[in-house]
């Protein structure tokens, strides 16, 4: 029977007289009958094999009417369908978008973080170039590799897609602090330069004050400890301690940078002349209508309207008007060198600062030269300068090692 | 009833053999179709003819000497020369 389906077969009407005559002649041949019914005595209904149908016709003749009422059958029905060119148009296109809308990813959903936030996760990905809208023809394992680099204490990061949704689980590890090793001798010393601020000694004897410009490498806090004893009964070499010095040692760095501003802007006037202009995204495919029509050789370009849709495709179109401007040059203003120069100072601070710098001061000044401005910036900040410097313990230079007395 | 007529009367290609129900029915071995009405059907199996009566009867399948009846079917009659087995 599904066999019969999957075939073409026509539904027929047979009018004539004793047309059981006509079934039996068929029947011969092997034309074989399905819902054969009589709707009166000289006409019947019936489906029959379409490949069997000019055979039905031929054994007909003149004495009975074949008419053929309908077609049925997969075979038909595909052979109907492909019969009309704009449903098959249609349908290709329907297949067409859901392909290419299939190619881009329509969500990232992010889960196991704990102290990482979904926000820099996002942030990270979106740098990767992985964000709604992008196409799916990532590299898996090497952006988890990029992923696991970029983001700080991740042990494992899993991304899948679900269809268009891509899944990224991060599993962070756990931080355990170390311990530290106070078995050797160390003396604390500086490790840059600057004015020392704050002192303060957990063990050891503290080797400068407060106010001391300090050069790197020079001794804070000392790992030798005279011990004091009346009883004259040890040796002179006896009556030293060596410790793992411990302690707190802030100083004022002084940090200087250079960095540069534009003496000049550029100065966009209208002239008051425009024309529309539109952009479509689709997908990966851009088009612009400047890249068309340009009648004028500087313009700028104010959005008008704009739509901006992921379903059922990455689709961006932007209404805009291109407008002619002159363009000239104008001196910038003190105001705004300084405010963009502050700008500037800031994203160096977190640059050059480090993570427990405290930034006390800062110093700018500015020298133009023809096309650019110098800003000289000198930063003042306060920031932990102490660093471990084991040494040995025996045999110690007293003229080198010997306590401050202060 | 012996071997032989059991076999005789499995395997005789001319005898009708029908199955029926109330809403439908099975004849095998029709050889040809004598009447065709919305409330008979009589066909012929080569030694006996097969009439089927009813209402709104039609033919679902008529192919390789089998054919499958629909309908309200009320009685089955045969008609011809009688068996030589009987």
């Amino acid at each position: 029977m599904s066999e019969w389906k999957l075939r073409r077969w026509k539904k027929i009407e047979l009018e004539g007289f004793e047309i059981h005559r006509l079934i039996n002649l068929c029947s011969a041949r092997g034309i074989g009958f399905r819902n054969l019914r009589m709707v009166d005595d000289c006409k019947a209904e019936a489906q029959i094999d379409g490949r069997s149908f000019d055979v039905l016709q031929k054994l007909a003749g003149n004495r009975y009417r074949v008419t053929v009422v309908g077609q049925l059958g997969l075979e038909s029905r595909l052979r109907l369908l492909l019969s009309r060119t704009a449903t098959c148009v249609g349908l290709a296109c329907f297949c067409g978008i859901v392909y290419y809308q299939s190619c881009f990813i329509s969500q990232v959903r992010i889960s196991g973080y704990e102290r990482l936030t979904e926000r820099e996760i996002r942030e990270t990905l979106e740098e990767l170039g992985f964000y709604p809208g992008a196409v799916k023809s990532f590299d898996l394992a090497d952006l988890k590799t990029r992923l696991y680099h970029e983001l700080d204490n991740v042990t494992w990061v899993g991304i899948s897609y679900e269809g268009t949704v891509a899944q990224v689980e991060v599993l962070e590890g756990s931080i355990v602090p170390s311990r530290e090793d106070t078995s050797d001798s160390v003396h604390v010393v500086a490790d840059r330069q600057g004015y020392l601020e704050e002192l303060i000694v957990k063990e050891g004897i503290a080797r400068k004050k407060p106010g001391d410009y300090i050069e790197e490498g020079e001794i804070l806090i000392s790992g030798i400890v005279p011990i004091t004893d009346k009883s004259y009964t040890r040796k002179e070499e006896e009556l030293i301690r060596y410790v793992h010095a411990q302690g707190e040692a802030k100083a004022r760095v002084l940090h200087r940078a250079t960095c540069y501003q534009p003496r000049y802007t550029v100065v966009l006037a209208d002239t008051g002349r425009w024309i529309p202009g539109i952009r479509l995204r689709i997908g990966t495919q851009s088009w612009d209508s400047d890249r068309f029509v340009r009648p004028w050789a500087s313009s700028r370009r104010d959005e008008v309207a704009s739509l901006k849709t992921l379903r059922p495709i990455p689709v961006e179109i932007q209404l805009y008007r291109s407008r002619e401007v002159t363009v000239t040059r104008a001196e910038r203003l003190p105001e705004e060198v300084e405010a963009r120069a502050e700008q500037q100072v800031r994203a160096m601070v977190k640059e050059i600062l480090p993570k427990d710098g405290q930034l006390m001061k800062k110093d700018l000044s500015f020298l133009r030269k023809e096309n650019i401005i110098e800003v000289n910036v000198l930063l003042h900040s306060l920031e932990s300068i102490g660093r471990d410097q084991p040494f040995a313990a025996q045999n110690p230079s007293p003229a080198e090692e010997a306590p401050d007395p202060q | 009833m012996s071997l032989k007529e059991e076999l005789l009367l499995d395997f005789d290609l001319r005898m009708p053999r029908i199955l029926v129900n109330g809403n439908q029915g099975i004849i095998d071995n029709v050889k040809r179709l004598v009447l065709l009405s919305d409330e008979s059907i009589i066909v012929s199996c080569g030694k006996q003819y097969v009439s089927v009566r009813g209402r709104r009867l039609s033919i679902t399948f008529l192919e390789d000497e089998r054919m499958f009846i629909k309908g309200t079917i009320e009685a089955a009659e045969f008609y011809g020369e009688t068996d030589s087995h009987e």
